[in-house]
């Protein structure tokens, strides 16, 4: 078997191509750097079996953040026999840079030429044969999304060839031959020399000499030299595959008159995701009335079927259980993943993260945060893990700290069965506007305690495209699948052992340790078994409540008055990262932020809750 | 002058670009590099971002002001 490596610059459509040779779901992404995970599939073709292997986009081999780091210590450190560059041909004068450093990398190797179509529209066109012949590999057009070029691509694997050797100016080149033996590799002297990779000890003083000596001649840094050789020698390419020099007319840039507009551009940032949470809310319980009511009344029957009081407490709440995933997956969970992953691929979120960039400095972040944030709508775990795409550590921290106070689905269900149900659609239209500004509050409160100066947002704003439905529905069953493997057996599980504890008459304990701070915010006390079990799933919270207090979900208004309802929602909104949530927080960020997060969101909770309790209204 | 010092729709060349070497890592890996041709296309509100385009590649790269600041341009 041989192991192909996908290698591309962010937004090239790597992840579209990979998905379109192996069937698997894969999550890409149109937003700079989401691919974070490495996706393997197997393909079988011509009687060879190849393993291929998706790496997260990156736009050069000298990592400046995670994802890109994850690409450059699996070429270091992993085994593999072909390299499948993928380059969006009408950035084609830009990508060659990358391709002449994977070149220097000697392995067999094929070029994939995808967005034709796209250089197409902007009038670029590119010698393709010629293009293969400077390079000494195979060049192959695709356009990914389409599926063209998908056979011709694969076909191509078994031509794969190391590259020309493409030398850099004389006296460059003289300085990495100087060590190109004791490197190991020409790649690593180069790596050593840029200041990407740590040279190993015996190396570090000539490393530093030559160094040295560069900078002296150029007046500029190694890592701008070794650029700056590679930016001339693609261009020296270019010149001959390309026709064109200047640019036609980006396809989208009227659209972006529109959407970038200093004033219009925002409205129309509030327009869409406010029609898009609105049609949530509304489409959402109708789904929700249509999936769950058939449920409850199949749980009802089934109870029926029990004699012992036992039995039917632990079947209802295995049932409620059940419903409860329901009721989260097909409303709330679904519309979001797919509206957000329309918008990612269409091209959308990284003008999101432009607009924003101002507010965002505000909490000591940058414009690009904004994406995780985003993400905590739909579920706080990927939200947490897409902080990956932050390139300082500093952010990262801080977006660890905020993320759990973003409302995500399960905690929707709750803001909108109780907010929005006794209440009214306004009022959970402003608990969420509420949510923001506690979360700008307590952002730019522990931004005041971590000073150093947020790093700048350097992003790339990609052209629109129209996003392919293979794309959105396979990142969706992606996600969906995640929750219903991972997420909904500990959903069921916790509401079985809940089932448990009330049969056999253990919550009254339980309750009794929760009952001063019940009572500190004039709730029911037997509410306070719910918020252990919100801390193992917050989307527990609802049917425990309804199991608590011993009526349906529906009738929670015969118990609590508006105003409890309403400190109770924002206790839940933030009082503690879930149980899956903190393992990702341990795993990403280490222990000690894990405590910060956790002390910060039970200060928070109860501040916010109280001071609504004590509100008068 | 500076990137920040032109208006929206101006043309300029890049003459030189300072700062943090990640930064200038990022910004060059990206394809903004010396003597390319860039195109003023919006500048957020509220001392916000600013976006060019790259006229030498095609490309379009959002830059915080403090950044953009750092990258000197001669007017085309």
């Amino acid at each position: 078997m041989k192991r192909v490596l996908l290698l591309g610059q962010p937004n090239c459509g790597k992840s579209s191509f990979f998905s379109q040779i192996s069937g698997v779901r894969v999550q890409t992404s149109n937003f700079p750097g989401t691919t974070v995970k490495v996706s393997r599939a197997k393909v079988v073709f011509g009687g060879e079996t190849y393993e291929v292997v998706d790496l997260p986009g990156t736009y050069s081999l000298f990592p400046s953040d995670e994802a890109e780091e994850v690409t450059l210590k699996f070429l270091l450190n992993e085994p593999y026999d072909i390299i499948v560059n993928i380059m969006d041909a009408s950035l084609i004068w830009r990508s060659l840079e990358f391709t002449l450093e994977l070149a220097e990398l000697k392995k067999p190797m094929v070029l994939l030429l995808n967005m034709m179509d796209e250089a197409q529209r902007k009038k670029i066109k590119i010698d393709v044969k010629k293009l293969s012949e400077i390079l000494g590999i195979p060049v192959i057009p695709m356009v990914a999304v389409h599926g063209k070029g998908i056979y011709e691509a694969v076909k191509s694997l078994s031509k794969a060839r190391v590259p020309a050797h493409f030398p850099f100016t004389k006296h460059v080149e003289e300085k990495v031959k100087r060590i190109e033996k004791e490197a190991g590799s020409r790649f690593l002297a180069v790596k050593y020399l840029e200041g990407a990779l740590p040279p190993p000890p015996h190396l570090a003083a000539r490393v530093k000499e030559i160094q040295e000596e560069l900078v002296s001649l150029h007046g500029i840094p190694p890592f701008e030299i070794f650029a700056a050789e590679r930016h001339h020698l693609s261009m020296k390419i270019a010149e001959k595959i390309t026709s064109q020099g200047k640019i036609a007319l980006v396809p989208g840039e009227k659209v972006d008159r529109l959407l970038l507009h200093p004033f219009f551009g925002y409205l129309m940032l509030l327009l869409i995701f406010a029609s898009f949470f609105a049609l949530v809310f509304w489409v959402g319980s109708v789904i929700e009335n249509l999936t769950v009511a058939p449920l409850e009344s199949l749980t009802q029957k089934l109870v029926g079927l029990f004699p012992s009081p036992f039995t039917k407490e632990i079947i209802s709440s295995l049932m409620d259980g059940i419903t409860g995933g329901v009721g989260i997956v097909l409303p709330y969970m679904i519309p979001l993943i797919f509206f957000l992953s329309f918008l990612e691929e269409a091209g959308y979120l990284s003008r999101v993260a432009f607009l924003t960039d101002v507010l965002m400095h505000k909490i000591g972040l940058h414009g690009k945060a904004i994406v995780p944030f985003l993400l905590g709508y739909g579920c706080t775990v990927p939200a947490l893990m897409g902080t990956r795409i932050i390139e300082d550590e500093r952010d990262r921290i801080i977006s660890a700290l905020l993320i759990p106070f973003i409302p995500c689905s399960a905690r929707t269900t709750v803001i909108l069965a109780l907010v929005g149900y006794f209440m009214g659609f306004w009022y959970a239209l402003a608990f969420y506007f509420a949510n923001i500004i506690i979360v700008g509050l307590v952002g730019s409160l522990i931004s005041k305690f971590k000073k150093e100066p947020s790093a700048e947002l350097i992003i790339e704003v990609p052209s629109y495209k129209l996003p392919s439905l293979q794309i959105l529905f396979k990142k969706l069953a992606f996600q969906v699948e995640e929750f219903i493997f991972y997420a909904w057996p500990v959903l069921i599980a916790g509401s079985v052992i809940l089932g448990f504890i009330h049969a056999l008459n253990w919550d009254i304990w339980i309750s009794s340790i929760l009952s001063p701070l019940m009572k500190a915010l004039s709730l029911p006390s037997g509410l306070g078994i719910t918020l252990i079990f919100g801390f193992l799933r917050k989307e527990l919270t609802l049917i425990m409540a309804s199991q608590a207090l011993g009526v349906e979900i529906t009738k929670l208004g015969s118990i609590l008055s508006a105003k409890q309802m309403l400190v109770f929602t924002t206790f839940v909104t933030f009082y503690i990262p879930c149980l899956s949530s903190i393992s990702v927080q341990i795993k990403e960020f280490g222990w000690k932020t894990t405590l910060y997060s956790i002390a910060l969101s039970l200060s928070v909770a109860f501040l916010f809750s109280f001071l609504v309790r004590i509100m008068p209204f | 002058m500076s990137l920040l010092d032109l208006p929206i729709g101006s043309r300029a060349r890049v003459m030189d670009i300072y700062g943090g070497t990640n930064s200038i890592r990022r910004i060059m890996a990206m394809g903004l590099k010396k003597g390319d041709e860039v195109e003023v296309l919006y500048k957020a509100v509220f001392g916000g971002p600013i976006l060019v385009k790259n006229l030498s590649n095609g490309s379009q790269i959002a830059i915080g002001r403090g950044m953009a600041g750092k990258i000197i341009v001669s007017p085309l």
